[in-house]
């Protein structure tokens, strides 16, 4: 089962902190997978790239998986800036990350 | 005291709200800096000329090392004295153009302890919480690691005592009403639904319109779903009714956050690595409890004053012309000077430090290179996590079980016991800039007894080589040249030992052995040698004008009688033993300390032993060369006053209080 969640608009501090609490949630629930779409997501600063490293931290701690998808060329950026790429499993889209959980 | 940056709060003097000039005085100790070089290199370069005793080689070969080290270090110093800052600046709620109070930015205030007592930090926290900032933009957290439940107890007691304070009780009270207002159409809102349901299904029901006033509803019904996306009234209604519910529910967590002062303590596992203080503050961050634009980080014991984030955030801010608004800049962070209020008349342990939180700290910041200390100093929070992400995902990149402990190294640096040091290092080289407030806004304890007092230095020392070995700044991408010159002086003056080390001892070797490793010490000496000496001490004056004389002394006493710590520091550093964070203890580890200080004692009575030898020889007529013999004397009498702080230390008692 595939958790999808959609983060809409700026992601601080404290819009992560929303998604954080949906991500444990879901953890909570048995989830082990979870998706992060970033396609409604406008800005991501350096702590809302926190609160997703800390997501990944929760997710891996209990086996799961999480990975992102949909990004947006500033939070790519980001991410490049700060080597994040290399921590996070980034798809282009859900029918990319469908099409590789499928096969 | 300092010359604290002046106050311009209602100063018309200037356009701007900062301004920076170069210090009084500056260029006088250039002029000196300059003349004592030259007389530096010169006497430098008589010494391995024209004087070395090349019969006594093994003492000859390390003392003229010692003295190029000590002019290395000097040149060094100089050139980090070069360009001291002074910096004006107008207070946050003076800034012409103004920020409206409502926009000011959130800021965290976290207090980092481990077992402090308890009013200790109350006293602190309530400093905190009286700070001059807009209640609802000021967070205080209590960041406990003893995890003591009495420091639990005195947060939350603190917490609803503020809660009380007419300020507060003025905010709740307005968003209370504001709340009470939104319900109040919500509850309107509700009793709408029903009768605008049934309004609505009836113009539904009507088949086609022919009479007039059908009509002219069917139209109004269609005018007022226009311009909504909702496909009907009753779904706008929702839609309206959502939001309301929402906002309210903004408002009562409002309320909820009006409790400013919280307490965190992390879980510390055992068998994990904890990252001490790093550890404290980054899980703090990462904790999703706090969420402040800045971060002002205070020791345990340092009172802040009330105008402390006034003076500081103006720093954090450039307006831009343009846009005709003000905008983030690249300061990572603002650091200001380090008092404390508790020293004992005469300073016996040397922690006034009016040098480094003067012309030293202006001049790193002349060089953008100011020093941050890990308190009283306020930090960009999206500067400290992004830096920090980019260590961590480098560290990641090794090891994917460094996931597990992100939240304790995510984001100021832990890889070194000086925390502190190593985050501003991070920070320049990632382009972020800093700045050094010369105006004392909080002032703290200091250790008392020399026991405490050696730890901390010691824990500098090793903290500071820790991080030369582990990030040389000279291979550290990003910093600009006078960067890497300004850290990497910092971590060479703690080789300092090994120097001092032999020029305190050669005036004893001669005094029993007569071994001499200059073959020169008559006029020839006199002529290279005082020249240098003499400007040295002028320069010097330059530099530190406006400091007491005597606290420039103990400093100098410090940096010389300390050597056995600092050749201690280094031994352990480089042979890998492990090295503990150990929290500078607050309360007085009573005693005398004689057993600390040996190696300094051993030196001290071996030097008096040797003076004594020589007047005994000089009496009975058996003395050769009784000029070089005066002169080594001369020397060894100056190392005698140095040592004797730190031996006086070792002794010192509280004055009883009658």
């Amino acid at each position: 089962m595939v958790k999808i969640i959609q983060p809409a608009g700026i992601l601080d501090s404290i819009n992560g902190n929303i998604l954080r609490r949906e991500v444990i949630d879901a953890v909570e629930a048995g989830t082990k997978t979870i998706l992060i779409d970033c396609q409604a997501v406008e800005l991501v600063d350096s702590s809302g790239l926190g609160v997703l490293v800390m997501s990944l931290k929760k997710v891996r701690d209990v086996g799961g998986r999480l990975v992102l998808c949909s990004i947006n060329d500033q939070l790519r950026m980001l991410l490049e800036l700060t080597d994040m790429d290399s921590v996070f499993e980034i798809f282009a889209d859900q029918e990319a990350f469908s099409a590789t959980s499928t096969s | 005291m300092t010359n604290p940056a002046t106050i311009l709060e209602n100063s018309p003097s200037f356009i701007g709200n900062l301004r920076s000039r170069l210090k009084k005085r500056t260029l006088l100790f250039r002029y000196l800096a300059e003349i004592n070089l030259i007389l530096g290199a010169w006497y430098l370069q008589w010494r391995i000329g024209h004087s070395i005793n090349f019969n006594a080689l093994w003492l000859a070969i390390p003392l003229l090392a010692a003295e190029i080290y000590s002019y290395l270090g000097g040149v060094m110093f100089t050139i980090g004295l070069w360009r001291p800052l002074e910096r004006q600046v107008r207070s946050f709620d003076q800034l012409s153009p103004p920020i409206h109070r409502e926009n000011w930015a959130l800021v965290d205030v976290f207090i980092t302890c481990y077992n402090e007592p308890v009013d200790l930090v109350e006293q602190t926290t309530r400093a905190a919480l009286a700070m001059d900032y807009p209640v609802t933009k000021l967070r205080v957290y209590v960041l406990d690691d003893g995890n003591s439940p009495e420091m639990r107890a005195m947060t939350q007691q603190l917490g609803l005592e503020d809660l009380k304070s007419p300020l507060l009780q003025a905010e709740v009270k307005r968003i209370k009403a504001e709340r009470s207002q939104l319900v109040e159409q919500l509850d309107q809102l509700k009793q709408m639904m029903p009768e605008a349901e049934a309004a609505e299904q009836f113009v539904q029901s009507i088949p086609e319109a022919s009479q007039p006033s059908e009509k002219f509803l069917k139209t109004f019904h269609h005018l007022l779903q226009h311009g909504s996306n909702h496909t009907s009234i009753t779904a706008q209604l929702s839609a309206e009714q959502r939001k309301l519910e929402t906002t309210i529910h903004q408002k009562e967590l409002e309320l909820t956050d009006l409790v400013r002062c919280r307490y965190i303590a992390r879980p510390k596992p055992a068998g994990k690595p904890h990252h001490a203080k790093a550890g404290n503050i980054n899980y703090a961050i990462f904790s999703g409890e706090t969420t402040g634009e800045f971060i002002l980080t205070l020791d345990a014991d340092h009172i802040p004053r009330r105008q402390f984030l006034k003076r500081i955030l103006p720093y954090f801010y450039t307006y831009n012309l343009a846009k005709g608004r003000y905008e983030s800049n690249q300061i990572a962070f603002v650091q200001t000077p380090q008092n404390f209020y508790n020293l004992p008349p005469h300073d016996p342990f040397g922690h006034r430090a009016n040098l480094f939180y003067g012309p030293i700290q202006q001049g790193k910041d002349g060089l953008n290179s100011a020093f941050y200390t890990g308190t009283n100093a306020v930090l960009r929070r999206e500067a400290l996590v992004s830096v920090g992400l980019k260590y961590f995902s480098a560290a990641f990149a090794k090891d994917e079980t460094r996931l597990d402990e992100f939240d304790l190294i995510g984001g100021m640096s832990s890889s070194s016991i000086t925390e502190d040091m190593n985050t501003a290092m991070r920070l320049h080289g990632a382009g972020w800039k800093s700045i050094y407030h010369n105006e004392l806004l909080a002032e703290g304890l200091a250790p008392d007894d020399l026991s405490s007092t050696l730890k901390q230095r010691l824990r500098w020392a090793q903290g500071t080589i820790q991080v030369l070995l582990q990030e040389n700044p000279w291979k550290k991408p990003g910093l600009t040249f006078w960067q890497r010159l300004q850290y990497f002086q910092t971590m060479y003056s703690y080789f300092s030992g090994f120097a001092t080390f032999i020029l305190i001892v050669c005036p004893i070797l001669y005094f029993f052995t007569g071994v001499i490793p200059v073959n020169a010490y008559g006029s020839d000496f006199a002529l290279h040698f005082f020249p240098a000496f003499v400007i040295n001490r002028l320069t010097f004056t330059a530099a530190t004008w406006g400091i007491q004389a005597s606290e420039v002394w103990r400093s100098e006493q410090y940096a010389i009688a300390l050597f056995p710590l600092f050749i201690q520091a280094v031994w352990s550093v480089f042979t890998k033993r492990p090295i503990k964070f150990q929290v500078t203890p607050k309360q007085r580890q009573s005693g005398i300390y004689l057993r600390l200080v040996l190696p300094q004692l051993i030196i001290f009575g071996l030097t008096l032993l040797g003076i004594a030898w020589s007047l005994l020889r000089f009496a009975m007529g058996s003395l050769p060369d009784p000029w070089v013999h005066l002169l080594n004397s001369a020397w060894a009498i100056y190392n005698l006053s140095l040592l004797w702080a730190v031996i006086r230390a070792a002794v010192w008692q509280p004055k009883e209080v009658a």
